[in-house]
């Protein structure tokens, strides 16, 4: 755990901007605590499969991947005179066969939980993008840290739909940087290490 | 049947919604004691950052009413029967009547689909409540208990068949397996139940049910409490830690219970919970 010594690596809690610059993302490292604000996307397990499907059949997206900042994340709806419900990261490695093709497309963060395969890590360093972890189950805190969100794609998805997110100072954790740093070294790596095809 | 009464369908759903309604929003204290107790003595900086995070989280979810976790979960209620009560005709119908009124409520998100092998549809409203029923309950009562359960924690659950000679040591290296296997994704600080001997699906359903038992309470059978202790030391020392950010607190606690198993089996659930061990009880009386 070279990268995460100290907490955020003695730099506090770092302001950012969406969507992260180039620039940006190759300065931040692996351990770096985020406050983002701004706007974000959410797209989880159906909605990348559809993404995916879309752009193999060279059909437009409904949305621009290029400087996208894509969220793991099924909110629960909003209750009544609240601008969000909660909503916290799903399992990252859920959308691992996904994500190459994501991040080739310029997406330039994905945020999520917990590690993922060598082919993503892989992938995320060669295009650039960065991926940031959230805290399973601070989903609430999460939440009121939303000011509005909309449906933008497959609303027919329900949770699974591609909500538009607007955050203030969202926490999150730089999880890989542009460098190899890595807050999941720590972890035993899986045997051979499996990328299940798309 | 004489003497015995039942339990009016109109309680039982008002009773399910109210337990669903809290069990969501209300962490319950055990759970959030052995939270901040790990928030106190972690030493990893992330970890320890994401333990704080975690009781803020409990705080908000409490004051502002939104959901502990987006993933609302499955449901599942456990019926204690007293003596002379039964559930009334109907009781599956006016459990998910209360869950769907808790799910407007609240409102929860609907996390189950049909047709889960291929279409996938989202049913709308978290039907069906998973309804275990059994007996024990207060007298002239009954004690209903709620659970909901995430489904990235879900995705951590294994069945193993060990070899009768394996014992206590093989039970171990089942759990740490399994926790080495997905127990960074499944929201740690995790709470690990333990099934040991029944049957395959019995094991399993032991495992779940060990996870209602209060946090910090021992198995009343020595050799068990100690295997709970040792388990719970070995996961721990895997340095997962909360959140997978490394550190000490992978587990909150370690729960095992056991029943009879047939000569040739040593049936062993691994059923691993998230830290937002979201479970709520209420007792009738008639």
């Amino acid at each position: 755990m070279e990268a995460a010594k100290g907490r955020g690596n003695g730099r506090g809690e770092i302001r950012v901007k969406l969507p992260i610059s180039r620039e940006e993302r190759e300065s931040l490292r692996a351990g770096d605590l985020l406050l983002l604000s701004g706007r974000m996307v959410t797209a989880r397990d159906q909605a990348h499969r559809r993404l995916v499907e879309l752009l193999e059949r060279g059909e437009r997206l409904p949305f621009r991947l290029e400087g996208e900042t894509i969220y793991y994340a099924g909110p629960s709806p909003a209750p009544e005179g609240k601008p969000s419900g909660s909503v916290g990261p799903t399992t990252a490695s859920r959308m691992d066969p996904f994500t190459p093709r994501l991040a080739a497309e310029g997406v330039a963060a994905f945020i999520g939980k917990g590690p993922r395969s060598a082919a993503v890590r892989r992938a995320l360093r060669e295009h650039g993008s960065l991926y940031l972890v959230g805290v399973g189950g601070a989903a609430a805190l999460l939440g009121s840290r939303v000011r509005g969100i909309r449906a933008v794609a497959f609303p027919e998805l329900g949770p699974e739909a591609v909500y538009e997110l607007e955050v203030e100072d969202f926490p999150v954790i730089v999880g890989y940087d542009l460098a190899g740093g890595d807050v999941f070294s720590h972890l035993e790596r899986e045997r051979d290490d499996p990328d299940p095809p798309v | 049947m004489s003497g015995c009464r039942e339990i009016a369908p109109e309680d039982f759903a008002a009773a399910v919604e109210e337990l669903a309604v809290r069990a969501s929003l209300d962490l319950s204290p055990d759970v959030e004691q052995a939270l901040a107790r790990a928030a106190e003595t972690e030493s990893g900086p992330l970890a320890r950052y994401a333990l704080k995070m975690l009781l803020e989280n409990a705080r908000v979810a409490r004051e502002e009413g939104l959901p502990l976790c987006q993933d609302t979960g499955m449901f599942h209620l456990f019926v204690e029967l007293g003596e002379g009560v039964s559930l009334p005709c109907g009781y599956r119908e006016a459990a998910d009547a209360g869950l769907r009124a808790a799910t407007a409520r609240v409102p929860l998100r609907s996390s189950l689909v049909d047709d889960p092998l291929f279409d996938r549809a989202n049913r709308g409203d978290n039907t069906p409540m998973l309804v275990h029923v059994e007996e024990g309950g207060p007298r002239e009562g009954a004690r209903l208990t709620l659970m909901a359960k995430g489904g990235g924690s879900e995705n951590a659950t294994r069945l193993y068949m060990l070899l009768p000679g394996e014992g206590p040591d093989g039970v171990l290296r089942a759990v740490l397996e399994a926790v080495r296997l997905k127990g960074a994704q499944a929201c740690p600080p995790i709470v690990v139940g333990v099934g040991v001997g029944s049957d395959a699906s019995g094991a399993v359903e032991l495992a779940l049910k060990s996870l209602l038992r209060p946090l910090g309470r021992r198995h009343p059978r020595k050799e068990l409490a100690e295997l709970e202790e040792r388990t719970l030391s070995a996961v721990n020392s895997t340095g997962i830690g909360a959140a997978g950010l490394g550190g000490d607190a992978t587990a909150l606690d370690v729960h095992v219970e056991e029943a009879p198993a047939h000569i040739a089996c040593l049936p062993v659930g691994v059923v691993i919970c998230c830290h937002s061990l979201r479970r709520s009880s209420v007792e009738i009386s008639l």
